[in-house]
């Protein structure tokens, strides 16, 4: 009988002990990888395919309810909105004039258009829930061209960076992520520096010299630099600048040209050539 | 059996967390019922069951959350065998010790990942976001109690006399013949 449970009390140990060598095995396998296993992009893949159609359905519910709201007031709200149709249209002249300008010039310049990457248009299908990382996913991946390491940008200017693909599926490393960081230059004098993400939604611009013209509301775009974006892409403006009797630089604080909470659709820049790959 | 009914309870709640919710800002964009689960499943499930499931998660959790493989594994592990060295001396499977359990263990977790984050890449540290932290528990507490009941349910549910004869069938005609 005591032999019997003496049996049993190892065969127990071997079983948990196999299990956590197991168990250890798989997580020492992964820790520190910046690139998907195969389960993994499986496993994205999958949920992704979940949180699409989560996604979708919750959209449309949404907008049903918010077109239902949205017809409260509306006669109010069309006539403001006329008036400001008619100011719109005026000032749209003034630009269609401005642009033909441009064109003409640029015709008379003989300078050469550079050849715009071809893009993808993406719709958000997942938010990262955690407080220390901004990532998103979406539904595009793999075979649809998207590569580690390509930009995502919107109208407004740059989202982020792809961070991991599926055949159907991608992760993105948002702009605000504290461990994001991009090539920028101050639009108007072209002085360069690098943008980091601090979490919170506003960029720090760092490495920027105390001698050098910055002040509140200038523009911070892309200076293409390190090839992962284009250059002249918006990134923010100067929220803050301030300037420390120590050091040699300014501390300036930037206010994204994006609103990461009100993302849904983004672009995706097809480059030949990631530069992580 | 109460194993695959918690894994398929997992992938949905993953997909609320990340697809539905973060659609409504807000303090619905804040809950973490899947942080329930875990909580659940370490405190109810035995030792390789319950290593095996929390593995699992953290797994599951690392593909949508994160930029460091292997990090959420590490924690829910840890946090696994802290509950289960704690729960014979303090009871912790009984009703008043839910909410303290889910609660210190959120912030074991949180407190875990900041310092690895911290560690494995300095010069990006964030500074530690208390506000965030103490909504992010305020709606725990609401949710804990409720969520525990429904986890209680399935678990009976599905190891039940009646569950447990439809998952192991017995087979037809005399086996001893």
């Amino acid at each position: 009988m005591r032999r019997h449970s003496r049996i049993n009390t190892i065969k127990a140990y071997f079983i948990y002990g196999l299990i956590i060598t197991v168990l250890l095995i798989i997580i020492v396998s992964t820790v520190g990888r910046h690139r998907f296993n195969a389960p993994q992009k499986f496993g994205l893949d999958i949920i992704g395919r979940g949180q699409y159609v989560a996604t979708s359905i919750t959209s449309g519910i949404k907008t049903v309810w918010q077109n239902y709201i949205a017809l409260i007031g509306v006669h109010r709200e069309n006539k403001v909105l006329r008036n400001q149709l008619d100011e719109s249209t005026l000032t749209n002249q003034e630009y269609r004039e401005a642009v033909a300008e441009n064109i003409r010039l640029r015709k008379l310049l003989k300078l050469k258009e550079n050849l715009k990457p071809p893009t993808i248009t993406a719709q958000i299908i997942g938010r990262d829930p955690s407080i220390w990382f901004r990532t998103l996913t979406i539904d595009q991946g793999s075979s649809q061209g998207i590569k580690k390491g390509m930009p995502v940008v919107t109208v407004e200017g740059v989202v982020g960076q792809i961070l991991e693909t599926s055949p159907n599926t991608s992760k993105i490393l948002l702009a605000h992520d504290p461990n994001s960081a991009v090539d920028a230059l101050i639009q108007k004098n072209r002085v360069q520096g690098i943008l980091k993400g601090t979490g919170d939604q506003r960029y720090d611009l760092l490495y920027i010299l105390k001698n050098a013209d910055v002040e509140k509301g200038d523009l911070i775009v892309t200076s293409g630099l390190g090839g992962s974006f284009p250059k002249g892409v918006p990134l923010g403006t100067v929220s803050s600048v301030v300037k420390n009797r120590r050091g040699m630089f300014q501390q300036i604080e930037i206010t994204p040209a994006v609103n990461f909470n009100q993302l849904e659709y983004l672009i995706i820049i097809l480059r030949q050539d990631s530069l992580t790959d | 059996m109460p194993c695959p009914p918690f894994i398929v309870i997992a992938v949905l709640l993953l997909i609320l967390q990340t697809a539905v919710f973060p659609m409504f800002t807000g303090w619905l964009s804040r809950l973490d019922p899947l942080f329930v689960l875990l909580i659940f499943v370490s405190i109810r499930l035995d030792l390789y069951r319950g290593a095996i499931m929390v593995t699992f998660f953290g797994m599951l959790f690392d593909i949508f959350s994160g930029i460091y493989s292997g990090l959420h594994p590490v924690a829910y592990l840890f946090l696994f065998f802290l509950i289960k060295l704690l729960s014979k001396p303090l009871v912790l499977n009984e009703l008043p010790h839910q909410i303290p359990v889910v609660l210190s263990s959120y912030l074991f977790v949180t407190a875990f990942t900041y310092t690895m984050i911290s560690s494995l890449a300095p010069e990006t540290a964030t500074s530690w976001q208390w506000q965030e932290i103490i909504i992010r528990l305020i709606l725990l507490t609401i949710i804990t109690m409720p969520l525990f009941s429904i986890y209680d349910f399935v678990m009976d549910k599905f190891t039940s006399k009646k569950a447990l004869q439809i998952l192991i069938r017995p087979k037809k005609g005399n086996r001893f013949h």
